[in-house]
């Protein structure tokens, strides 16, 4: 890996193939994880993102012990994953969180005996886990493009109704917008783009750059059209501050992404307006007249004048003791719950009568 | 394709309801109802918790299938809906709580009302706009409606709910207890809103209400519902509370 300055670094992006291919595919990934990273998080299934991400490791590894090209593999068990997972979720069948465990963990250990079967483990495996971006081919920038263009465009032209869907998925519903595919076409989608992106990233952190872009841009606007465009804009400026970071610290390239992100989302969370304005309306009002007169009011020395009555102490045990309650009920027309003691009872009969 | 009528059903009803038995597992949700609503009608509906209130709006908005009877919307079965009429219902749940930091401001909830009523991605037209304006106005949020959603009180999130529901021009309108967790004042106000709305727009309205002292005066009809119907006629009289009393208590 190389060890550069910031000119160096500008003077390899302008000179240089690889390098323009390494910061593209960083650049789009960020954007394009921006934008669906906005829709996973106001949907709140980052946990099921997780899931599908970690679904690849297997399909990586079953890829290695054939032989076979890891994308269509990788495509595959994320597909497959998203899909019954959806199924799941819409069919009710059981808890999300728990279909989501199984499928998060039962992936990993599939993937982890796959690659128990190799005879030697090649850099293949770890470049799936950890991600590899200097070594991103122009073939797989161009699928990564391809694929990134048709989600953001699809995203876009439906983004009114995902939003409706992600406020109200049953109303949405009774609208007319047919949830359910949308829902399906969502998921789909997610496991396409998290197949082309992990070859770069990393199945343990490609999930985090479709979050954290999101989530910082979560903080700062109450305008969902707004909180996409700020997301793409992170993503976008993670992939490139990430991959400057990585050359010239000598650090790898997916977390250092990562990392850029995360401080967007720290500086974000620390001056969101969101937090601010409630923290700001509240030292607005402690210093405000109003409190000042409702200060007044309420620390007056002889407080406020609530109606109340004084009663004598006694009086009010007198009134809290309960009556002793009858022995007997003798009320007219009561018949004892026993069906054996078919008596009946009238009020003028004594205790003793009633008794035999 | 029309509904055979039964003998409760007439062909002008906005929504017959006919043999509806709804069932969640091996649980009786509802038993047998026949149910109609003729247009412009202004019905309560009122129950015990877990008497089928809920189940009853989503089994004729088509949420819930039945396993026994059919729902029909202006003499067409529920599955054979078209969007034309689909369109015609609005349905305003119960306010649930929504997250304080939630990315979308009352103007952009009120505008989702129009979403499903144009071809999926279209884009929304200046009168969208209009009609979004005109129904705040008319709840009295027009000054809210660049607040964030999640800031409101749950009575202004209701008029919203409203307003959203109001947008799509509806002919039928369902209420799914629209004052729960209110205050005597907002509950008062939100009754007299929809007072106003039916008798101003002419809309068929059914709402499940547990405020029958401030409904009565207003509705034209009460159903007392407990899986099966308890009830259905005039709102007032000795027999509807002695019915209440002993459906409730």
């Amino acid at each position: 890996m190389l060890n550069v300055g910031i000119i160096e670094f500008f003077d390899l992006l302008f000179n240089k193939a690889y390098m323009q291919r390494i910061l593209i595919a960083a650049i789009v990934i960020g954007i394009v994880g921006g934008i669906i990273g906005t829709f996973i998080i106001l949907y709140k299934i980052i946990f099921l993102g997780e899931a599908i991400a970690h679904s690849a490791f297997a399909g990586v590894a079953l890829a290695l012990v054939f032989g076979a090209p890891p994308l269509y593999m990788i495509l595959l068990f994320t597909e497959v994953s998203a899909v019954s997972v959806g199924y799941v979720n819409q069919k009710k069948i059981m808890n999300e969180d728990i279909i989501l465990a199984i499928v998060f963990s039962g992936m990993m250990a599939l993937g982890i005996i796959f690659v128990n079967l190799l005879t030697e483990v090649s850099a293949s495996v770890s470049s799936i886990l950890f991600g590899a971006i200097f070594y991103i081919n122009q073939e797989q920038v161009i699928i990564l493009i391809i694929a990134s263009i048709s989600v953001i465009a699809f995203l876009i032209y439906l983004r009114k109704e995902y939003f409706f869907m992600v406020f109200n998925k049953e109303m949405a519903k009774l609208s007319g917008i047919p949830v359910k595919i949308l829902d399906y076409i969502f998921l789909i989608l997610l496991a396409a783009l998290i197949a082309v992106s992990i070859q770069s990233i990393g199945a343990i952190l490609v999930f985090a750059i479709f979050i954290m872009p999101a989530a910082a841009a979560y903080m700062l606007t109450y305008n969902y059209r707004l909180m996409i465009v700020l997301s793409a804009i992170f993503g976008a400026a993670s992939g490139f501050l990430g991959i400057m970071v990585s050359f010239i610290y000598n650090l790898p390239g997916g977390p250092s992404i990562v990392m850029v992100a995360t401080g967007f989302f720290i500086v974000s969370f620390i001056s969101s307006p969101k937090r601010l304005s409630k923290f700001i309306s509240k030292l607005k009002f402690k210093f405000s007249s109003e409190y000042k007169k409702l200060q007044e009011k309420f620390e007056h020395p002889l407080g406020i004048d609530v109606p109340h009555t004084h009663l004598d102490p006694e009086q009010i045990i007198l009134q809290v003791k309960p009556k002793k309650f009858p022995s007997y009920h003798q009320w007219k027309g009561h018949k004892p719950l026993n069906g054996t003691n078919k008596k009946k009872i009238n009020p003028s009969m004594k205790e003793d009568e009633i008794e035999s | 394709m029309k509904l055979k009528a039964n003998k409760s059903c007439l062909e002008g009803d906005a929504i017959c309801v006919n043999g509806v038995t709804v069932t969640y597992a091996d649980v009786v949700a509802l038993w047998q109802i026949n149910l109609d609503v003729s247009r412009g009608e202004y019905i309560g509906i009122a129950g015990p918790n877990a008497s089928g209130k809920t189940t009853l709006f989503k089994t004729i908005l088509g949420l819930t299938k039945p396993v026994e009877g059919q729902v029909s919307i202006y003499g067409n079965l529920l599955k054979n809906l078209p969007k034309k009429t689909i369109n015609k219902i609005a349905y305003v749940p119960q306010a649930h709580q929504i997250d304080q930091y939630f990315p979308a401001k009352v103007k952009d909830v009120v505008l989702m009302g129009r979403y499903g009523i144009n071809f999926l991605g279209s884009p929304l037209k200046k009168d969208d706009h209009e009609k979004v304006n005109n129904e705040l106005k008319f709840v009295g949020m027009l000054e809210q409606k660049d607040r964030p959603i999640g800031h409101l009180s749950g009575g202004q999130l209701q008029k919203v709910l409203i307003a959203r529901s109001l947008v799509r021009e509806p002919e039928i309108l369902l209420l799914d207890e629209p004052t729960s967790n209110l205050d005597f004042k907002i509950t008062q106000e939100i009754t007299e809103l929809i007072t106003k709305l039916h008798e101003e727009r002419n809309l068929t309205v059914l709402t499940i209400n547990h405020n029958l002292d401030l409904l009565r005066d207003s509705i034209d009809r009460l159903v007392i519902l407990n899986k099966r119907i308890i009830y259905d006629g005039p709102p007032n009289g000795e027999l509807v509370d002695q019915i209440l009393y002993n459906t409730f208590f």
